[in-house]
């Protein structure tokens, strides 16, 4: 930086690009410069709780400041090659070449090629092992880290697992290696022992035939041989402020983290895999850090985050604390789309000020074959009971959300998402006509499913994109009732997705490819292009039906193998042939299924 | 309930967010400094705060002004500097009173811009300045010198007053780019004071009373 007033007049929303927000920290730059970086709109990573968390996590350390970088748009983009600007981090202004380590935050692999955007509009080269020694470190966290191995070749590290857990660990030893004049490759050596750090350049990888892994192992010695995910047992950490942004952003309001992990054990979900145990925070302090948050940002709404927000032990008792903070100060609270449960509906009698227009509810899969082989607990009498309270509670639209593409579905099972559609529609009609005030209407969303790595499903094949497409049309034609409406996501892009998702290190060229013919942007619709992405698996001689549509054999070596993620390969295959068979595991807290994860779990509780 | 006046300038990051956007901000403002502020009746409450006129992005203002009513009485002069302890970074507070009658926006009649450069155009030659204006039927031939009130240069600095309201208003930018005859952009614009019109006078709205 900095560009100057004219040039920032002309890009859209300028306010993304300047910083100066509520709660920004300024630190004199004698210190560890750290650049969280967000590879998308500002508007989205402004939303981001672990972006709040991590930055003011960081930023608690005197030796440290952590600063924010975004993705600039496509007209901001321009006005950087014309004024000349590398890509800046928004606190200090100074180029991203200029920091110390450069953390990206792999939240969706749609994502990708914006990092390698990002990397080239601050002038490094894309690729680790052609940055110097007085280039930036770069590494990268978040939920995709889990399977780091497509993007392997642009990262000095990953870090997988809790952010919280050894963070501190990394900022100490970076300091340490720094007083002492070492290397980059000194240094990365070092963390290599540290729990959650994968550094890929230590390990090579090799190929049976078939294309599938035959040996993955270190190549220098002295390092661990695998990666163990990094843990907090406890969720003591809790920001005491977040930033506020100028310009809206996505959601502008205070979000509490109720818990990490889930205890339901749905097969097709990677998050309640990958953040197991469930670990709560407790009532007071959630209400203790909505009272702070309130008075540090001066937002206007809670809401409530957790993988499933009812099953909180302590639920309905933190909703009448919280609403004894925010009802007097006007605010909202806002209940995230939850199981139907009883602790639901006591909620929303309690909360005045929800507005009960639309509710969206998640059955996954509209046949009881479907839904048992995803493990999702639920009858249909259980899903209609609570549509038909809601109903009764004052909503009069219904989102129904739906997976296509399940391993072993059929077109009855597709047909069945409109039946349970049919039946939505009819228990409103149980309600007398002085109840029913409003039109109802109840939409169909399918998503694509993506099967994903520490799943169940990770053995499982893709559908292809023409025969999800094929599905979309059969749920179009069999639609009779004027109040039901269907919306689909994508094919394609859940495609790329697919072979994203679950691809090795070879992808990587295919993702530069991607990037170098212009892809960015690729989970915007109006950005994405299907026939670049395939014409850059082409040019690298990638064949995409390879990672998203092949089921994997038992015992294949699958490229995150070398992670110990907790859960064990073992339970997840157990899982895998219970699922084939439509078999149900109960949730965490009715009896234990032995998934594994506590022998990482460093002596914490599982509160499931 | 007591309604208060105040006066604040607007600069810095600020200078890049368009109004909404300026009313959430200063409405977090007024919550993170826990002013008893009233609220709207009705489902959504919302805080009743209200200001003179809309400042363009890319501008900055001198002195400009916000209506807002609160629940009770609080000492005005601390309240300044809470508020100013609780503000973003380029908002300044100048001073909180209380207030009577019409709400800011509707006695605003002219504002004064200043920016730096050479007159080129004599807009105040005639009685008649007539340009194309976009108007919602079409562009329109439109005589704006009924809307400017003052044309002023000291070394180099320009001060217009122009019509500025819920009645009439002349575009600042537009106006600057004729009286210099070159582009030019709202952030070289700062708009430095707010009046109301009583007769042939203009007064500034910190010293206005309805």
């Amino acid at each position: 930086m900095h560009l100057s007033n004219e040039a920032l007049l002309r890009v859209e929303k300028p306010a993304r690009y300047v910083g100066g927000e509520v709660n920004a920290v300024i630190k004199d730059k004698n210190r560890i410069r750290f650049g969280f970086c967000f590879p998308d709109a500002y508007e989205v990573g402004m939303s981001h709780l672990g972006l709040q968390m991590l930055y003011f996590f960081m930023n608690r350390r005197e030796d440290t400041w952590c600063e924010r970088v975004f993705m600039p748009f496509l007209d901001m983009q321009q006005v950087m090659r014309e004024e000349n600007i590398p890509l800046y981090a928004l606190e200090s202004g100074d180029p991203i070449k200029d920091l110390d380590i450069l953390g990206f935050t792999l939240q969706y692999e749609m994502c990708y090629t914006n990092v390698l955007a990002m990397l080239e509009l601050g002038g490094l080269a894309l690729r680790a092992a052609d940055r110097g020694e007085d280039d930036p470190l770069v590494c990268a966290g978040g939920p995709c880290a889990t399977n780091p191995e497509p993007m392997a070749d642009f990262f000095d590290f990953f870090y997988i697992g809790d952010g919280e857990a050894t963070l501190d660990e990394i900022l100490d030893m970076y300091a340490k290696c720094k007083a002492r004049g070492l290397s980059k490759e000194d240094f990365l050596e070092e963390i290599t022992w540290i729990d959650g750090i994968y550094v890929p350049r230590f390990y090579d990888v090799g190929y049976k035939k078939d294309g599938t892994i035959d040996w993955f192992y270190p190549i220098i010695g002295d390092i661990p041989n695998g990666v163990k995910r990094a843990f907090v047992p406890e969720l003591t950490y809790f920001p005491d402020k977040f930033l506020v942004p100028l310009v809206e952003a996505v959601h502008n309001r205070v979000t509490l983290e109720l818990a990490r992990g889930c205890m339901r054990g749905c097969r097709f979900c990677q998050a309640g895999y990958i953040y197991r145990p469930l670990r709560e925070r407790g009532v007071d302090a959630l209400t203790a850090h909505a009272e702070n948050l309130l008075s540090a940002t001066g937002h206007e709404e809670v809401s409530l985050l957790a993988l499933s927000a009812c099953d909180h032990s302590g639920f309905g008792t933190l909703v009448d604390k919280l609403l004894t903070i925010t009802e007097p100060a006007r605010v909202s609270l806002s209940l995230p789309s939850t199981r139907l449960d009883a602790a639901f509906f006591d909620a929303i009698k309690k909360t005045q000020r929800v507005r009960k227009s639309s509710l969206t509810v998640a059955p996954e899969a509209g046949s009881q074959r479907m839904r048992d082989a995803i493990n999702k607990n639920l009858t249909e009498a259980d899903i209609l009971d609570g549509c038909l309270q809601a109903f009764e509670s004052g909503f009069h639209k219904i989102k129904l959300y739906f997976m296509a593409g399940l391993p072993w579905e059929e077109m009855d099972d597709i047909r069945a998402n409109v039946q349970l559609a049919e039946k939505v529609v009819d228990a409103y009609y149980k309600l007398t006509y002085e109840q029913r005030t409003k039109p109802v209407s109840v939409s169909v969303s399918t998503a694509c499913f993506v099967p994903k790595a520490f799943t169940p499903f990770q053995w499982a094949a893709q559908v292809n994109p023409m025969d999800f497409e094929a599905d979309q049309r059969e749920v179009k034609s069999n639609i009779r009732k004027k109040q039901i409406v269907y919306r689909y996501h994508d094919a394609k892009t859940a495609h790329i997705e697919g072979v994203l998702a679950r691809g090795d290190r070879r992808l990587s060229h295919a993702i530069e490819h991607a990037y170098r013919a212009g892809a960015m942007f690729d989970g915007w619709s109006e950005h994405f292009r299907y026939d670049r992405w395939l014409r850059a698996f082409e040019s690298a001689g990638i064949d995409p039906a390879f990672y998203a549509n092949r089921e994997r054999a038992e015992d294949e070596v699958l490229p995150w193998d070398f992670i110990d993620i907790g859960v064990t390969k073992a339970f997840l295959l157990e899982e895998y042939k219970r699922a084939k068979n439509s078999v149900l595991t109960p949730n965490c807290r009715e009896k234990c299924a032995n998934c594994g994860v506590m022998a990482i779990a460093d002596g914490g509780k599982c509160h499931g | 309930m007591v309604k208060v006046r105040i006066q604040f300038s607007k600069d810095g990051a600020l200078r890049f967010i368009g109004h909404l956007d300026f009313l959430r901000v200063f409405g977090q403002m007024l919550r993170r400094a826990e002013l008893p502020v009233a609220f709207s009746q009705g489902f959504n409450p919302h805080i009743l705060l209200s200001f003179a006129l809309p400042l363009p992005l890319g501008m900055v203002s001198g002195n400009d002004y916000a209506d807002l009513t609160l629940a009770h009485q609080v000492n005005l002069l601390d309240a300044v500097k809470v508020l100013q302890t609780h503000a973003p970074q380029g908002l300044t507070l100048h001073k909180i009173w209380e207030t009577e009658g019409r709400n800011t926006a509707s006695v605003t009649a002219t504002a004064d811009y200043t920016l730096a450069g050479e007159i080129v155009t004599d807009l105040l030659a005639s009685q008649e300045y007539i340009i194309p204006k976009k108007t919602k039927s079409g562009v329109k031939d439109t005589n704006i010198r009924p809307d400017i009130f003052d044309i002023t240069e000291t070394k180099g600095q320009i001060t217009l007053r122009l019509a500025a309201g819920s009645g009439r208003f002349l575009n600042p930018v537009t106006t600057a780019k004729i009286l210099l005859n070159r582009e030019v952009s709202a952030h070289e614009i700062t708009r430095a004071e707010l009046y109301a019109r009583v007769g042939e006078a203009f007064i500034p709205l910190d010293k206005f009373t309805n």
